[in-house]
């Protein structure tokens, strides 16, 4: 009997990959942190508050661009993972699989836990940052912020990659890339400099803003930064961007059931 | 189950070139048919089709009796080499064979220590895959295609970057699992010593079957 399981390992290759995009993180997180205070930038690192306006002022193009750059390159290595996994594996491995949905749900699986090895390391890397470079770092409230959004960043991160997979096992991994990854910051830029009150009314609604904690209604929990839209609470995009990732991993297990291996 | 394998009208499309035009065969359970035909004649598809690779734009395939649907759990214990074959570089041989096997659990390490000197690998030796030569990881490729006693073996072009020895070796691979009563399927082009071997012959040419039948020599 196959096993459902399909307990395969990662190959080397994706595990760099991963490696690599969370030292793009690490490294946007040290230059971001030198000798600045560490709560305002924990905001700006672990809260996404680069893509939030504050009072007086809209983000920098410069740091909305930094803050983009390590779930791009994640998002990027990893968007072509199911098609070459695909090719690779069409001699051994697919012809002893019960089931092409057997084979993309483990490969799925393994997209996922790079997907949240990548969000540990970052925020590993953006509280070290913080506490080492950064001023008047809180180690207590730093590491609950990080606690509080590794979820949504994480559920957010692998929609994206999801999403970039699906385009790629028709195109190709830069097609992918340019595509969702457009449409995903183009939409985060848009709201951090759409007029405030419109950027209010549809954060709730879009996925994009949903793995951004700033966005989020957090000053009652005691963190910093600024407060959020009025009522837009972590459990609903936590709830949200699960049902977005579940349908959008059963769009890829169907094109990848549907792809000729060639 | 029924005893042959079956292509009904096969046709494939693909961005507008016919790769395969209409092909039908049948080659009954239990022999070694070969598959000849210059580059690109549409050998390789056909085992494409055969394996439930690709989705055909029209017609049907039957392996003993069940059709094939890609993306459905295949009809038999298949073994396939069809160009390379995905092992992981940082494995070794051994372990190689170890993880494909834990996939349907048919066979145990005896079984794979047994399909590796078969095929001329020692299985104790401890270096990655990365490190293999052409010609070991061909032989590997065959090991993998054979270890868990297949009911139909399908094979492209294995004796590519085989010595003499390599070549003989998948010769006896061939001969030992049609005594066991496997299905043989084989694409080559230039290699008498496994065209001795066919039962029937298959010559291929622009996606189509040039003529066919009973190979007489």
């Amino acid at each position: 009997m196959t096993s459902l399981a399909l307990a395969l390992p990662i190959r080397r290759t994706y595990l760099r990959r991963t490696l690599a995009a969370a030292a793009v993180g690490a490294a946007v997180a040290c230059a971001s942190c030198a000798g600045r205070d560490a709560t305002a930038m924990a905001t700006y690192l672990m809260g996404g508050g680069a893509y939030v306006p504050s009072e007086g002022g809209r983000p920098a193009v410069l740091s909305l661009v930094s803050a983009s750059l390590p779930t791009a390159t994640l998002c990027y290595l990893l968007s072509g993972f199911v098609s070459s996994e695909l090719a690779r594996d069409s001699s051994a491995v697919l012809v002893r699989a019960r089931s092409r949905a057997a084979w993309s749900t483990a490969r799925l699986v393994q997209v996922a836990l790079l997907c949240l090895a990548f969000r540990l390391l970052v925020s590993a890397a953006d509280c070290l940052a913080l506490l080492c470079l950064g001023r008047g770092g809180d180690p207590g409230g730093l590491a609950r912020a990080a606690l509080l959004s590794l979820a949504p960043e994480c559920l957010a991160t692998f929609s994206l990659v999801l999403a970039e997979t699906l385009v790629a096992l028709d195109a190709d991994e830069v097609t992918a890339s340019v595509s969702v990854l457009g449409v995903h910051f183009g939409t985060l830029f848009a709201c951090s400099w759409a007029p405030v009150e419109v950027a209010r009314a549809v954060v709730p609604w879009l996925p994009s803003t949903q793995g951004v904690l700033a966005w989020h209604d957090v000053a009652g929990l005691g963190l910093w930064g600024p407060t959020g839209v009025e009522g837009f609470g972590i459990a609903w995009s936590v709830c949200y961007l699960t049902a977005l990732a579940a349908v959008l991993w059963c769009l890829v297990a169907r094109a990848t059931r549907r792809r000729d291996v060639l | 189950m029924g005893d042959d394998i079956v292509l009904s009208h096969a046709t494939k499309v693909i961005k507008g070139r016919v790769v395969l035009d209409d092909v039908s065969l049948r080659v009954r359970r239990g022999g070694v048919y070969g598959f000849t035909g210059v580059n690109g004649s549409g050998k390789t598809m056909v085992f494409r089709a055969i394996s439930g690779l690709i989705h055909l734009t029209s017609g049907e395939v039957e392996v003993f009796g069940r059709p094939v649907r890609p993306g459905d759990e295949y009809p038999c214990n298949l073994g396939l080499i069809l160009e390379s074959v995905g092992f992981w570089d940082e494995y070794t041989g051994y372990d190689n064979l170890r993880l494909l096997a834990s996939i349907r659990g048919l066979v145990g390490e005896g079984e794979i220590r047994r399909a590796m000197e078969r095929v001329g690998l020692d299985p104790s030796d401890d270096r990655p895959f990365e490190t293999y030569s052409l010609g070991m990881r061909q032989r590997l490729a065959v090991a993998q295609a054979v270890m868990e006693a297949p009911d139909l073996l399908i094979l492209d072009e294995p004796t590519n970057a085989l010595d003499v020895g390599g070549v003989e070796m998948v010769r006896d691979a061939i001969v030992a699992e049609r005594s066991r009563g496997a299905t043989v399927l084989v694409a080559c082009h230039n290699e008498p010593l496994l065209e001795a071997l066919f039962d029937q012959r298959f010559r291929m040419c622009d996606g189509r079957i040039d003529g066919g039948g009973t190979d007489e020599e």
